[in-house]
């Protein structure tokens, strides 16, 4: 199920809040129902997939329950861990990377090893890395271990972060799994967020991924020069308006059950530098991989060689991790390389006290998120010769006209509102807290009525987390 | 302050969504239940498993969510006004992209995707149906919208790919050996206006525009397939065509609505000359018989009422029969062969005239049964197998069928 949907917004939405806050005081209760529902959320996608997760749950409980119990004798608990992690990146391999394998085994030593063809569990890779965090957080000391097996399910199943996160580490919520206050202002302010992001999603993140699917699907010889690039640049904000919504969905959801998640994304495009754009973008994945993978390979202070080699080992894991595709992985050593050279010559410090270190970043990062919108590399590559005028192709034409016309004005307010327009401007016109408030509830009122008009006549509404 | 409006905010929109969700238990609660608990099992197969059934109730209340809400036409009006209001052409609305003509019609533009699976395995199936059985198939292609290229405003032509898919399809089909009847010749040989041929509110062709299409589609069957099925029982000349004026607001209408859309006369066709039918309809087991005139067996003039306290009809185009229905027609004045039609919304009114036609016509939209079109033919055994089908049906998304 997504948030923007009939089916989450009238149905499943208004039974769980009722539910959840007419058992609220007991926590036992609380939390169960909220287990349940979140279970019936994530099957609604695909039922059998139910067993997959819950199964993960268990054995990540068992294991967790396993390092708490031979705490004091550290090998057996190190051994516990490790096996723990082989348990899930293997399940992780199993269903995300199998297909991956044997199609490129058989391509390589031409053989034809038969591809099993599993369904790829919806927000596995999400649900996964919540599961390690747990358990190495236990390991680490960082979060008490959940005796109840209820406890660990409700972290890692929970609905608003399931399948599109944010990747709720297990330190940030331990706690409030237990102990935890619903507020009234809490549920407001969490239902606000929920409003911002819904509308970002259903209106800004949809409308804008008609351009780039239509694009696309085009045949190169029907688009322009201009096109390309502007249906590569709305890919960016597409993704962005997407992840980024889904996150305020989630985050505002969390504060409505009493839970605090941490922020994910931190206005990327006023990036001046690639390794600023990771800094602000999907930061519950980065800080993930630096705190899971790069510090335990020995982090920043040691020897350049391995600096450079533990770089490359993260970024190649986060483009694996966004899909079982040679265009991921080539994305992910793309940021690999360009966070190099900008740390190794000093670039990137330069570029973020300059004004064009934004045009610099977001040239780069546009340009290499083309890689996983297109299909191969191959397509890739002949996307980049047409972008840079090496195609033949006109630089504007009529379907380009009509794109502007179309979809123009998604696309500038999907910009403006990408950066911190709204308080730049309440501050320079030193408008008073109260209008300014006024006009926002107005403001965002209106558009969540548009947003709901979009979801409830059926309007585009792709869900692009299948390959994360 | 901002606490405050977070409040009324929190208020306003916890109080819509449960007003929405209440509203709808209420009004639709038992057709959600029946989804669930009944119907679901249209789309099972024989061997299921319990993750089948539970895919399939899953995928009832999912499009029950979709279809069936309160304020679902509201909001359809209130986003089409929006996307009037900043400009658009082209609205989004369902998914679809829909444009308004330059004679005033709306039609939702196709994307250029190749659709070549479902066309190729009618053909396979075609020729295993001549192969074993040694019986003959027709196609008879049902255009969507734009009969004449200036039509579409020339800007927008570029994004349409309705007429090079027909080519292809038409092309592909005639090529495979296969009767094949294309409505835009149809449309020329009949000398008609674009007014004539297209509704202004609705996706649908006009009932006229399908009554010449099955005119062609017999002389063309009798010419290839040597069928000798009554060609004269379909001239215009011979149909009484009564007209409703300004009575339906079709699908697109609906969408958009009637302030941005204007509604559609309809024009009920029937034979001027004496017509003895023997009908018999089957829709979810329900069974309706009747026997006497085209007018009064095949045409189903409930279909022309007016949608509750509206003063228009949505169902007007459904008048030559409920697309879901299987129909079965005999007409013992007519030449002595056996049709059988598999049709889509389209294909309806042109299995409604085909029965003048010939002895027997049965026709069946595959969406509805749980047989399969092996199935379908070894029980009927006919003379001739007839696909009329509008593009739709051989694009790759399956339809979802309203209950």
């Amino acid at each position: 199920m997504v948030f923007s949907s009939n089916a989450f917004l009238f149905f499943f939405l208004p039974i769980v809040l009722g539910v959840y806050y007419i058992f609220r005081k007991n926590r036992t209760a609380a939390n169960s129902i909220l287990t349940i529902f979140s279970l019936l959320f994530y099957a609604w996608g695909e039922p059998s997939f139910v067993f997959v997760m819950l199964l993960s749950i268990f054995i990540n409980w068992i294991f967790a329950l396993g390092i708490d119990h031979y705490r004091a004798r550290t090998r057996a608990a190190k051994a516990i861990l490790f096996a723990s992690c082989v348990m899930n990146i293997g399940l992780l391999g199993v269903f995300k990377y199998t297909s991956f394998i044997v199609t490129n085994v058989n391509k390589a030593f031409s053989v034809s090893i038969p591809d099993p063809g599993l369904a790829l569990p919806i927000g596995i890779s999400f649900f996964t890395f919540q599961a390690m965090s747990y358990v190495i957080d236990v390991y680490r000391g960082k979060g008490e271990v959940q005796k109840n097996f209820m406890g660990v399910c409700l972290y890692i199943s929970f609905f608003p972060q399931l399948i599109a996160g944010p990747i709720v580490r297990y330190q940030t919520i331990a706690d409030e799994i237990k102990n935890r206050r619903e507020t009234l202002d809490d549920f407001c302010t969490g239902l606000r967020r929920f409003l911002v992001g819904f509308a970002k999603k259903a209106i800004l993140a949809n409308n804008l991924a008609l351009v780039v699917d239509k694009v696309f699907a085009y045949p190169q010889s029907e688009i322009s020069v201009a096109l390309m690039w502007y249906a590569a640049i709305a890919y960016l904000i597409q993704v962005y308006y997407d992840f980024s919504g889904y996150s305020d969905m989630a985050i505002g959801l969390g504060r409505m059950f009493g839970f605090h998640f941490l922020e994910n994304f931190n206005y990327p495009f006023l990036s001046k530098s690639v390794a600023e754009f990771w800094r602000r973008w999907h930061i519950s994945l980065t800080t993930w991989f630096r705190d899971y993978v790069f510090f335990p390979l020995g982090g920043s202070r040691v020897k350049t060689g391995r600096l450079i080699f533990n770089m490359f080992v993260v970024w190649s894991l986060t483009g694996l991790w966004h899909g079982a595709e040679w265009t991921y992985l080539v994305w992910g050593v793309g940021f690999f390389l360009v966070q190099v050279i900008e740390r190794l010559t000093g670039v990137g410090k330069h570029m973020e006290k300059k004004w064009y270190g934004h045009i610099y970043a977001m040239f780069f990062v546009v340009v290499v998120t083309v890689l996983i919108r297109s299909e191969s590399i191959g397509h890739a590559l002949n996307y980049y010769k047409a972008m840079f005028f090496l195609g033949g192709l006109p630089v504007w034409n009529t379907l380009t006209g009509i794109f502007a016309h179309e979809y123009g004005l998604f696309f500038a307010v999907s910009i403006i509102v990408s950066l911190p327009v709204g308080p730049w401007i309440e501050k320079k016109l030193h408008i008073p807290e109260p209008v300014s408030e006024i006009v926002r509830f107005l403001g965002l009122a209106a558009v969540t009525v548009v947003a709901v008009s979009y979801v409830i006549v059926g309007s585009y509404n792709p869900f692009i987390y299948f390959n994360f | 302050m901002r606490k405050w409006m977070n409040r009324i905010l929190a208020m306003l929109f916890l109080l819509f969504i449960a007003v929405m969700f209440l509203v709808t238990m209420v009004k639709e609660g038992e057709l959600y239940a029946y989804g669930f608990f009944k119907s679901y099992k249209s789309k099972l197969t024989e061997d299921a498993t319990l993750f089948d059934d539970l895919r399939a109730r899953i995928s009832k209340l999912e499009y029950n969510t979709r279809e069936r809400l309160f304020l679902k036409d509201e909001m359809r009006l209130l986003n089409a006004r929006f996307q009037k209001l900043i400009g658009k052409d082209v609205y989004d609305v369902g998914g679809k992209d829909t444009i308004r003509l330059t004679n005033g019609a709306f039609y939702d533009m196709f994307t250029q995707e190749s659709t070549d699976e479902k066309m190729l395995e009618l053909i396979d199936f075609s020729k295993k149906l001549k192969a074993d059985k040694n019986i003959d198939t027709a196609f008879v292609y049902c255009h969507c919208g734009v009969y004449e290229e200036n039509l579409l405003p020339e800007k927008y032509r570029v994004m349409d790919g309705n007429n090079a898919f027909a080519d292809r399809v038409t092309e592909t089909m005639a090529a495979s050996g296969i009767s094949v009847t294309d409505s835009r010749d149809a449309y020329v040989r009949a000398n008609l206006a674009p007014d004539q041929a297209i509704m202004y509110s609705d996706i649908h062709w006009t009932h006229r525009m399908a009554l010449e299409t099955a005119y062609d589609a017999v002389i063309n069957m009798n010419k290839d397939l040597g069928l000798n099925l009554d060609e004269t029982a379909l001239l215009y000349d011979r149909f009484t065509d009564e007209v409703h004026e300004k009575l339906l607001l079709g699908e697109i209408g609906v969408r958009l609505g009637e302030n941005i859309v204007p509604k559609d006369d309809v024009h009920v066709l029937y034979p001027n000359y004496e017509t003895d039918l023997i009908y018999k309809s089957e829709k979810d087991g329900v069974i309706t018989e009747r026997a006497g005139a085209f007018e009064e067996t095949v045409v189903e003039r409930d279909k022309l009422s007016l949608d509750g306290e509206n003063d228009y009809s949505i169902t007007a185009y459904y008048v030559y029969g409920d697309y879901l229905a299987t129909l079965q027609v005999v007409n013992e004045n007519a030449p002595d062969k056996r049709v059988l039609v598999f049709k889509d919304s389209y294909g309806t009114p042109v299995s409604a005239f085909l029965t003048l036609a010939a002895r027997e016509v049965v026709s069946v939209d595959l969406r509805s049964t749980t047989l399969s079109i092996e199935e379908v033919v070894n029980q009927v055994n006919p003379d001739v197998v007839v696909f009329a089908y509008s593009q739709q049906m051989l694009r790759k998304f399956d339809y979802e069928i309203a209950e």
